[in-house]
């Protein structure tokens, strides 16, 4: 049986970072730990604005954040949507709205992938660090960041959440490398409080906190509480990261609403869940796959080296089960597993020798390691989306900016229609709304837990062409439809076959229908697509 | 690895030690009147499934029985294996091959025997001869029999996912001894050599028998290598549990062999495991073959079970050896990989699960085990012997209410009854009710449970009427369709569309199930 204290990692008192010149002695001449840094950071940088913005979330964030701008106030009712929608409404995430808002009147998608480069950039940064002062060569810190950077791509699409990748990192910073430090007294509770108005994932910060005080507490044996500092100050941390989310535009009011966004989300109001990030994890994802993959190497790893620290262990088996219980909850727990995972790599390769924390390993040719990061400096410079067009590293047919199923061409002709209530593709919702509201409104979008769960089956029974479609689409007042042509295809033969329905404007992916009138003729073909 | 040494003689072959004795001359001189905390243990182990299953009550769109009942019919009847596919009157691929044959002529022997309550009971026995079978392994492994015990009896959540009344239902003893057998090679003696034997059992009831080969090359793999780490090929190659493994893989290879198709069955089974996780557009129709999470029947406690053996691995400081390693990786992954596996990672979690516990936490297992309070144990021996006894299904009459029914009440029940009068033509029908129509009418039908049986344009085209995309009444008329059994909730733009079509008309209807029938002189 091995002593726990020969497994224990070096960790456990980290040091802090010297001085300026300390940082500026590090940076000069450049070494193969640079090199390896700018590698990790040059691929954060292209994952975040190489992919395209293809999500619906990002239309109706910065619509909302539009709305904003333009009146400077909270809305009481949502401006989007022409059914009803669930109360009180709140606008949690309305920092997110209008700092997306603003980057977006600034310099359209493509600042906003350049936004989320930036952001990605900075919890990778974040999370190397980590596993650096973990003790962690610059290469396993590299690997697992690499590793993590997998996961976190599948949460990083460009919407509030997107906010809470660096503040997370910025959490499992101070409650790990720097946990008791009394600088984190000072960062945290403000963080939090912005956390509070970016994202509603913001419990997951005091769920830091918390993991690192019950870490630190089982640690130490009961009558040496009383007496450690940093227990002492993650205590504290605990209480003002508890009420650092009152600074809301809602106080107390928030509590409800986040409770009932998990329960809504997670099918607890007899709906099934909706969105497949909201789906447990399983293999049949390729994010559940790389999951179970981390888990899987990490177990081994763990097996082989030895178990981590109280704290880690809490940490992992906590946010292992939040990631199984959903999809989107992988992202949290491959930030959290990057450090370990690295501490774990470099024991394994070195055996008990850990090296130095925070130390360089090797130095390499500095002429060469300078000039290999000016190359991925390079990279980084021609992955910026306003170069796109020119083809340099990116064509922009491969990798469009924006997502090519946007009913772009669609949304015109209905811009042209009277005010009008849209029943619309449920994807598409966040775009329609972006483009026409509040002059059209949409039916729905993927704001889900908005809407009554009965709104949400009533899409489905008419998007299914269910038993009275027309009937319900009578009762919501809809005067006109824009449907996908392939995922609508019931709906469409319905229509069609209704006689009271007509094509007013069809492409190769989206149709719009509008009434018809007795005289009028059907009009043109728009037949469902394979 | 640290293997424990057993409490008993080193009988490592699961069959021998079914049907071996004890070695302690105490208990053997003293049985049955004084039986011992072991035997006690090891009928609860057996008793708690063989109760359970007793109550359960079959199901008509419980769909693998039915086709299996009607396959086992038609070699019964014919006395031969049928060269085409005598369910389905829509094309199957060619050439036909029953597989499976020798489970099918059990069910459907059982069945013409003893009816649906024979079916109950031989599942129960069946389960209860595994269960068995583990609290045995367990006890190799170095529990004491309360632990044994508990750790057979907790795995059962992770096993029921595959006790349905099918072929599979075969394949868990003859695992289970291939699973003993691979952990204790040199053990067993003479018995060791039926192995192959129960091989061939398998090959003709299960296309799982592939699991058995991989437990023996799994072990081989592990034993030599370790072995050649430490003192070299040629010491690995003289060993005599590597020589009784590798024996063992040569033989278990060459069993399948002995099945009515010979070399041809291999094609079967790449079309059987292609087909079957491939046919995702069929929604909830084929749970078995998703992957395994949360929300999937025996998720929670397959991933409650896998935190369970970590933190027991963890806290006791115990390490489990390579083989044992390599066979709980890839049982775990057979399981997150598909629902149908868990049942697998059931049966090889328990003895080191309760052999990790006993020596972490309880201690080095006693050389002898206690034997308990005799008038107790004989107390608790007869309760469940009697307890068993009462849960045979014959005599659920004599319960009243109490009892649940043989077959559960069902539209799809009484809608049969009242085709089989009719003696309809080709019938299309809700794809879970297939089997039970083709058991009941006697008909071959649209397709059943059998996704490896069928081309995948017979289910586009299922999928296609069921939805009532343009053209359904076309696809209906080419496979010469005259009456449609469907499903409200399931098929809804279908049966919109019947009804509003004049070539069909409502012949019958009872909860979400509705019968159309060709209307008379619709044109086809």
């Amino acid at each position: 049986m091995r002593e726990r204290a020969a497994v224990a990692p070096p960790w456990a008192s980290p040091p802090w970072p010297g001085s300026v010149a300390g940082w500026r002695r590090r940076c000069w001449p450049l070494t193969l730990d640079h090199v390896w840094l700018a590698a990790l950071l040059a691929f954060a940088w292209v994952v975040g604005v190489a992919l395209q913005a293809d999500q619906p979330d990002y239309w109706w964030t910065v619509k909302l954040g539009d709305l904003l701008l333009a009146t400077g106030q909270l809305p009481t009712a949502d401006p989007l949507s022409f059914t009803a929608t669930r109360g009180p409404y709140i606008e949690q995430q309305w920092l997110a709205q209008l700092v997306l808002a603003t980057v977006h009147r600034l310099g359209g998608l493509e600042a906003a992938l350049v936004l989320r480069g930036a952001l990605l950039v900075a919890t990778t940064a974040l999370v190397y660090a980590i596993c650096r002062w973990y003790g962690a060569h610059t290469a396993a810190a590299t690997g697992a960041c690499g590793l993590a950077l997998l996961s976190v791509v599948g949460g990083a699409a460009i919407r509030p959440q997107l906010f809470a990748l660096p503040l997370f990192a910025l959490f499992l910073l101070a409650t790990t490398a720097a946990a008791g430090r009394a600088w984190t007294l000072g960062a945290l509770p403000p963080a939090m409080a912005a956390w509070a108005n970016l994202h509603g994932s913001f419990p997951l910060g005091i769920g830091l906190v918390g993991l690192a005080l019950a870490g630190r507490a089982l640690a130490l044996p009961p009558r040496a509480w009383a007496g450690d500092r940093p227990l002492r100050r993650l205590a504290l941390l605990v209480a003002l990261c508890g009420l650092a989310p009152l600074a809301n535009p809602y106080g107390l009011g928030l509590v409800p609403w986040l409770v009932d966004y998990l329960r809504y989300n997670t099918g607890a109001t007899g709906l099934a869940t909706l969105s497949e990030e909201w789906l447990p994890t399983s293999v049949g994802t390729a994010h559940g796959v790389l999951f179970f993959l981390q888990v899987a190497l990490l177990a081994t790893l763990l097996v082989r080296v030895g178990p981590p620290p109280a704290a880690d262990c809490l940490r992992l088996l906590g946010f292992a089960a939040l990631a199984l219980q959903a999809l989107r909850s992988t992202v949290w727990w491959a930030l959290v597993m990057a450090p370990v995972l690295a501490w774990a790599l470099t024991r394994l390769a070195s055996g008990a020798r850990a090296p130095a924390l925070g130390g360089s390993d090797r130095r390499g040719v500095p002429v060469v390691n300078a000039l290999l990061v000016g190359c991925f400096g390079l990279v980084a410079l021609l992955a910026l989306p306003w170069l796109r067009p020119y083809g340099l590293l990116f064509g922009p047919e491969r990798w469009p900016v924006q997502d090519t199923a946007l009913p772009v061409a669609a949304a015109d002709y209905a811009a042209t229609l009277p005010a009008t209530q849209l029943f619309n593709h449920m994807d598409w919702g966040g775009y329609l709304a972006w483009r026409l509201a509040p002059r059209q409104r949409v039916f729905i979008d993927g704001r889900f837990q908005l809407y009554e769960p009965a709104r949400y089956r009533d899409y489905f029974r008419i998007a299914r062409a269910g038993a009275d479609w027309e009937a319900r689409l009578a009762a919501h007042g809809v005067q006109a439809l824009v449907l996908d042509r392939r995922a609508d295809a019931p709906l469409l033969q319905a229509l069609a076959a209704s006689g009271r329905w007509r094509v007013a404007y069809c492409d190769p992916l989206a149709a719009v229908y509008i009434p018809r009138a007795v005289d009028e003729p059907q009009g043109v073909d728009c037949a469902p697509r394979e | 690895m640290r293997r424990a040494s057993s409490p008993h003689l080193p009988v490592g072959l699961a069959l021998a030690a079914a049907l071996g004795r004890d070695p302690r001359p105490a208990r053997v001189a003293t049985w049955p009147l004084a039986p011992s905390l072991d035997t006690v243990w090891l009928v609860l182990c057996a008793a708690y499934p063989f109760v359970v299953l007793n109550w359960d009550t079959l199901a008509a769109d419980d769909g693998d029985l039915w086709w299996t009942l009607a396959l086992g019919r038609a070699v019964w009847e014919t006395g031969a294996l049928p060269a085409h596919d005598p369910l389905a009157y829509t094309p199957t691929d060619t050439p036909f091959r029953y597989a499976q044959w020798l489970a099918g002529l059990l069910l459907y022997g059982a069945y013409r025997l003893g009816g649906g309550e024979l079916l109950l009971v031989l599942r129960a026995a069946l389960v209860a001869t595994v269960f068995a079978l583990l609290y045995r392994g367990c006890r190799r492994a170095g529990a004491a029999p309360p632990l044994a015990g508990l750790g057979t009896l907790l795995v059962l959540p992770l096993v029921n996912v595959g006790l349905a009344l099918r072929p599979q239902l075969f394949a868990l003893v003859p695992f289970v001894l291939y699973l003993e057998a691979t952990r204790h090679p040199v053990a067993g003696g003479r018995w060791r050599w039926l192995l192959p034997l129960v091989m061939v059992f398998w090959v003709n009831v299960h296309g799982s028998f592939l699991l058995g080969i991989a437990l023996v090359a799994l072990a081989l793999l592990a034993r030599a290598g370790a072995l050649a780490w430490r003192e070299g090929w040629r010491g690995a190659l003289g060993e005599p549990g590597v020589r009784a493994l590798a024996q063992l893989l040569a033989l278990s290879l060459l069993a399948p062999l002995a099945n009515p198709y010979g070399l041809d069955l291999v094609p079967y089974l790449q079309t059987y495991l292609a087909a079957n996780p491939d046919h995702v557009g069929l929604g909830d129709l084929l749970t078995e073959w998703v992957p395994t999470s949360l929300a999937t029947p025996g998720g929670p406690a397959f991933f409650a079970s896998l935190a369970v053996l970590a933190a027991a691995l963890y806290a006791s400081r115990q390490r489990l050896g390579t083989a044992e390693l390599l066979r709980l990786g890839l049982f775990a992954g057979l399981g997150l990989r598909w629902l149908r596996g868990i049942v697998w990672w059931g049966l090889v979690l328990p003895a080191p699960l309760a052999g990790v516990v006993q020596r972490g936490w309880v201690g080095p297992p006693a050389p002898a085990a206690p034997r308990g309070h005799a008038g107790l144990n004989a107390l608790l021996l007869g309760a469940a012997l009697v307890a068993g006894a009462a849960s045979l299904p014959w005599w659920r009459a004599y319960y009243g209410p109490l009892a649940p029914p043989l077959l559960a009440p069902s539209p799809l029940v009484t809608a049969a009854d009242w085709l089989a009068t009719q003696e309809p033509e080709p019938v299309f029908h809700y794809l879970a009710w297939g089997p039970y129509l083709a058991w009941r009418l006697e008909r071959p039908v649209f397709a059943d449970g059998r996704y490896e049986a069928h081309p995948r344009a017979v289910f586009a085209d299922y999928l296609a009427v069921s939805e009532a995309r343009p053209g359904w009444e076309t696809r209906l008329t080419a496979y010469g369709v005259e009456w449609l059994v469907l499903d409200q909730r399931a098929q809804a733009p279908l049966v919109r569309a019947a009804a509003a079509s004049p070539a069909w008309q409502r012949a019958w209807e009872t909860g979400p199930l509705v019968v159309f029938r060709r209307a008379p002189g619709a044109t086809r």
